[in-house]
């Protein structure tokens, strides 16, 4: 079935979203309620709090998001939910609405696998969109994998981080400087004024697994230099730590993604995911992809960070397939390997 | 025994596959230590020393809870370290593992606000300043670690 209106929802995190999918195609109605303001002030994650606020926030978000389409529950066709990976207590929230929605308006329901739409992002209001197959690297706070796209749905794992995400890496590091969550934006922004080349820090190529990525030591490492530094009674050149560790960070995303793309003789890269807004990762991607004569797409900005209408994307392209769920299925809180 | 002192990765491989050979379902074990202290590394290799494949085992701290099915016995993977000292166990979900059938090993239990079973072993794990060495200390809460302990340090001087 093709469905025309495909309803996205999303919670597998700290947003709550719902976006509106026309033909999958053109995004009529998007909006999304961010938590992390309200975590920040908690100086962590509350689990019952974000479970809490998923369940206050749904239902006006989705009505928003069909206001905006100028739409009502009855024109959608279809209802995407994020099903995993993600915090389970988060992702049940959407998907029970989701559930109950869909069945008591007699819709079909879709499970969307969140990474994967994340890969999907960059089909997102993209008048010239990669051509499969690609090499697609989902990096954010939860996730840095690389996969080869063959088309929306056949998508391959070629590796994955072995041990902290790239996102998880620069929130880590600025708990280290003492700058708050989440660590990416605020690294990115001092590291405009750092020097790259202050401080040598490692870069895990994993020869075996070249696909693979590794930011613990890395992670390690910066730990040690601040601490070092701090014992001996020196000032912390925040900034130099901070362009140093991206550098260290964007140079092996790089690396690995066009390794990928040579490997499996592809022409096109995409990188989605929360880091791909990092405008340091998006200038470097650029260039270099360019100079190995690949073509980089990237989601724009405000499909990088979670939203619904890439799960609506996945959705639109999954029901075509004749992909739906049942009432009696559950959320799954991390991808098998 | 109360101390271990890692000198290398070898070390700690060494000291993970140990105690995969004295864990069983139902033990806590709850890890301590400042970021990079290697709590995520030493629960990679118990759990490959239980026949989990390693490459599952990443640092749970995104999704809270990892769970590990696939070895002699299961393992749910906990970190603490996104909760903070709001740190509540009965909001995340972790009753299903204490009921026994599973070996869990929590990250960052210095969040713990209090305790979570009449029987834990509690694993500080200490960087040097330099770096060369990570220190573990051990502290058991009731007696099932007891002979166990003698038993790890027998294992950790075997070669």
């Amino acid at each position: 079935m093709e469905p025309r209106i495909v309803l996205g929802i999303e919670t597998s995190c700290d947003e709550t979203a719902a976006a509106v999918l026309e033909n999958g195609k053109d995004i009529l109605g998007s909006v999304i309620a961010s938590q992390i303001d309200i975590h920040s002030e908690y100086g962590g994650i509350v689990p019952e709090i974000a479970s809490r606020k998923h369940v206050e926030a749904i239902h006006p978000v989705v009505q928003s998001a069909l206001a905006e389409a100028d739409l009502g529950f009855h024109d959608v066709d279809a209802v995407a939910v994020t099903q995993g990976p993600g915090l389970v207590g988060s992702l049940v929230v959407g998907l029970s609405f989701a559930k109950a929605a869909a069945l008591a308006a007699g819709k079909v329901l879709i499970g969307v696998n969140h990474v994967q739409a994340h890969l999907l992002s960059v089909f997102l209001e993209n008048a010239a969109p990669p051509e499969f197959p690609f090499v697609g690297l989902v990096v954010s706070g939860g996730h840095t994998s690389l996969y080869l796209v063959r088309s929306f749905l056949n998508i391959e794992l070629l590796g994955q981080t072995r041990d902290d995400a790239a996102g998880e890496a620069f929130d880590k590091v600025a708990k280290v400087l003492g700058l708050p969550y989440p660590g990416g934006p605020v690294i990115s922004k001092l590291a405009e004024n750092g020097d790259i080349r202050r401080f040598k820090f490692p870069r895990a190529r994993l020869p075996e697994t070249p696909c693979d990525f590794s930011f613990s030591g890395l992670k390690t490492a910066v730990m040690q230099q601040v601490r070092n530094m701090e014992h001996k009674g020196q000032i912390v050149p925040v900034e130099d730590v901070c362009a140093s560790f991206q550098e260290a960070v964007v140079d092996i995303l790089i690396e690995k993604t066009l390794a990928a793309a040579a490997e499996y003789g592809v022409s096109c890269i995409a990188v989605s995911g929360g880091v791909a807004s990092n405008m340091c990762l998006r200038r470097d991607m650029l260039n270099r992809a360019q100079e190995s004569g690949l073509k980089c797409h990237f989601p724009k900005q405000e499909f990088c960070t979670d939203n619904a209408a890439m799960v609506a994307l996945a959705g639109y392209h999954l029901l075509k397939e004749g992909m739906s769920i049942g009432p009696d299925a559950d959320v799954y809180s991390r991808l098998p390997l | 025994m109360n101390q271990i002192v890692l000198r290398r990765i070898e070390d700690t491989r060494k000291l993970g596959l140990c105690m995969a050979g004295l864990v069983k379902a139902g033990d806590i074990l709850l890890l301590s230590g400042d970021l990079g202290a290697g709590k995520t590394t030493l629960t990679r290799f118990l759990a490959q020393g239980l026949g989990i494949d390693e490459r599952e085992v990443t640092s749970p701290t995104f999704s809270i809870i990892h769970e590990y099915r696939h070895g002699r016995i299961p393992v749910a993977h906990v970190d603490l370290y996104r909760l903070g000292k709001n740190a509540e166990i009965s909001d995340i979900g972790l009753d299903e593992y204490l009921a026994g059938d599973f070996i869990i090993i929590m990250e960052w239990a210095e969040f713990l606000p209090e305790s979570i079973g009449k029987d834990c072993l509690y694993m500080n794990i200490r960087m040097d300043r330099e770096c060369k060495t990570r220190t573990v200390t051990f502290r058991q809460q009731g007696q099932s670690w007891k002979e166990r302990l003698a038993e790890l340090e027998r294992c950790m001087k075997q070669h």
